[in-house]
């Protein structure tokens, strides 16, 4: 095989920020200084802050007393008169739950406001200062979180909109393009406490070492989701599982040769290779986990080049996917974070089913050609994805990927490939992503 | 650590107009029983806690209805970079169902 020169297609990046997540100034404290990850208004006592800080957590008895602390609440403005400032007073300190959940509570004279938009808050000590991040106020009748749904991702295992592109210019013959994105989206179906599920649309695409921008496997389904019981405990290592109901999809490539109806209703469990309740994490590193997928597949083939057509047959789904990270805990020159995420998916046909395999390929004595000759058969198949995520800056990624095996609907099968590329990714911070098998 | 409404005083316009809501203390039990992790990780997001968010925010969900509250679905926060602490900034605002 000729050496291939790998380059990069890379991808713009994009991301909006949640209003609750953590602010890159918490994290850029110098050493030692003490991190904030949050303060937040308790809701029923307005009265109270509670502030949680992260490595490096403060000696407690090294924190100085309510004086030094400095708050100021920030008021909207109004039908009464332009935005004004005014001065919240800290009556007294309770560290008593510090030991057990690094938060201490704030107790004020007076207050918060329901009109105040935002606080400042500082805590000075006599070696340094520490200005907090945003704290959580309770929400308004007016609040619209609406605005939220969409945030920036790190990498694929947390994204609803992905696109990776890469291509390969080979030596004296056409680029190989790759192409793996997908999107979806998901929303919760509930009247008052009754809750019904969640239900969305997703799409995948994916191609792999096409001689043309020619994406082998379109997937689109609409999604209904639902956890299997109303329990919020979790068993052992497991989490509770989940069904993912596939109830209407399509498969089908890009040439129209091959068009298959799906419905699939398959259950997910999420495990945690961890089976006590976990202590103490340090920042940074993802405890290991797992999904597992297992159900059926009904499939109607619809259009075929080869495979019977109007008859529908069965297909046996088992899948697993795995992720685990490490994500700098301090700010680091071109490193942001690392992720591996794995996942193998099976097929078993009831029904003899179209693939394509390259080593029948055969020359087209007329064209000069090699062309892939669809076949029929009922054996397993297999596709393993695995892919490490380099996050040189937030939002921005080097993907390495490695894939084997063959997607529906026309099972293309490709020998283990290698791409690198560079990743844009959407997230929604409600997400379902995975109703579409992969991490 | 000591109830926070023994020392705060409210005003009684305040009192008046602020409705039950579950609470920081309350939520704070049920994302960590949701995540299976004690309080000191309120820091650590989904992803770093291992933490499945589709099984995450239903559990969420059910917590809070089983405490007699109720919440839209959609605002809880699930993604892998979401940390315990913001899902606590959003759950406390549920409301008596």
């Amino acid at each position: 095989m000729r050496p291939l020169l790998i380059l990069v297609l890379a991808c713009a990046v994009t991301g909006l920020s949640t209003a609750n997540g953590q602010t890159p100034a918490a994290k850029s404290k110098a050493a030692k200084t003490p991190v904030v990850s949050g303060a937040i208004v308790d809701s029923s006592n307005r009265s109270a802050i509670y502030v949680t800080f992260d490595y490096p957590v403060p000696v407690i008895n090294d924190l100085p007393g309510a004086d030094r602390w400095t708050i100021y609440e920030k008021t909207q403005e109004g039908k009464d008169g332009p935005p004004h400032i005014d001065k919240l007073e800290v009556e007294s300190i309770d560290t008593s739950d510090f030991a057990n959940s690094n938060t201490i509570l704030l107790k004020l004279r007076n207050p918060v406001s329901r009109d105040a938009k935002a606080l400042d808050m500082t805590l000075i000590t006599s070696t340094y200062i520490l200005h907090l991040p945003a704290a959580t106020l309770p929400a308004t009748p007016n609040d619209n979180s609406a605005s939220q749904h969409l945030a920036g991702s790190t990498g694929k295992s947390d994204s609803d909109i992905y696109f990776n592109g890469s291509f390969a210019a080979t030596d004296g013959s056409s680029p190989i393009y790759d192409v793996d994105a997908f999107a979806g989206y998901m929303e919760g179906m509930q009247r008052g406490k009754a809750y019904y599920g969640e239900v969305g649309v997703y799409g995948q695409v994916r191609t792999k070492q096409s001689l043309t921008v020619d994406p082998n496997s379109f997937q689109v389904y609409g999604v209904y989701q639902r956890l299997l019981s109303n329990s919020s405990h979790w068993r052992g290592q497991f989490q509770m599982p989940y069904i993912n109901y596939r109830f209407a999809g399509w498969e089908f490539d890009l040439s129209g040769k091959q068009l298959n109806f799906v419905t699939s209703p398959i259950v997910a469990i999420p495990v945690r290779l961890s089976k006590k309740t976990l202590g103490q994490i340090e920042p940074g590193f993802s405890v290991p986990h797992m999904v597992l997928t297992l159900g059926p597949e009904f499939v109607d083939v619809e259009k075929s080049a080869l495979a019977a057509t109007g008859t529908w047959h069965t297909r046996g789904l088992f899948a697993a996917s795995f992720a685990s990270g490490y994500k700098a805990p301090e700010p680091m020159k071109l490193f942001e974070a690392v992720q591996l995420t794995s996942s193998y998916q099976v097929r078993l046909p009831s029904a003899p089913e179209i693939f394509y395999d390259p080593k029948f390929a055969k020359l087209n004595p007329a064209t000069g050609k090699t062309v892939t000759p669809p076949m029929l058969g009922t054996q397993p198949r297999h596709f393993v994805d695995t892919t490490i995520c380099y996050n040189f800056v937030k939002w921005v990624a080097f993907t390495f990927e490695n894939t084997y095996g063959s997607l529906p609907p026309a099972f293309n099968k490709t020998d283990p490939t290698f791409t690198l590329g560079l990743s844009f990714t959407l997230k929604q911070t409600s997400y379902g992503r995975y109703s579409i098998l992969r991490p | 650590m000591a109830p926070a409404d023994e020392t705060g005083e409210k005003s009684a316009d305040e009192s008046q107009e602020d409705a039950p809501t579950l609470g920081y203390s309350a939520a704070v039990k049920i994302v960590c029983d949701c995540a299976n992790a004690d309080r000191h990780n309120l820091s650590r997001t989904l992803g770093e806690l291992g933490v499945d968010g589709v099984s995450f925010k239903g559990m969420v969900f059910n917590a809070i209805s089983d405490a007699g509250y109720t919440i839209d679905i959609d605002s809880i926060p699930n993604a892998s970079t979401s940390t315990l602490l913001s899902v606590v900034g959003v759950i406390e605002n549920a409301k008596p169902a």
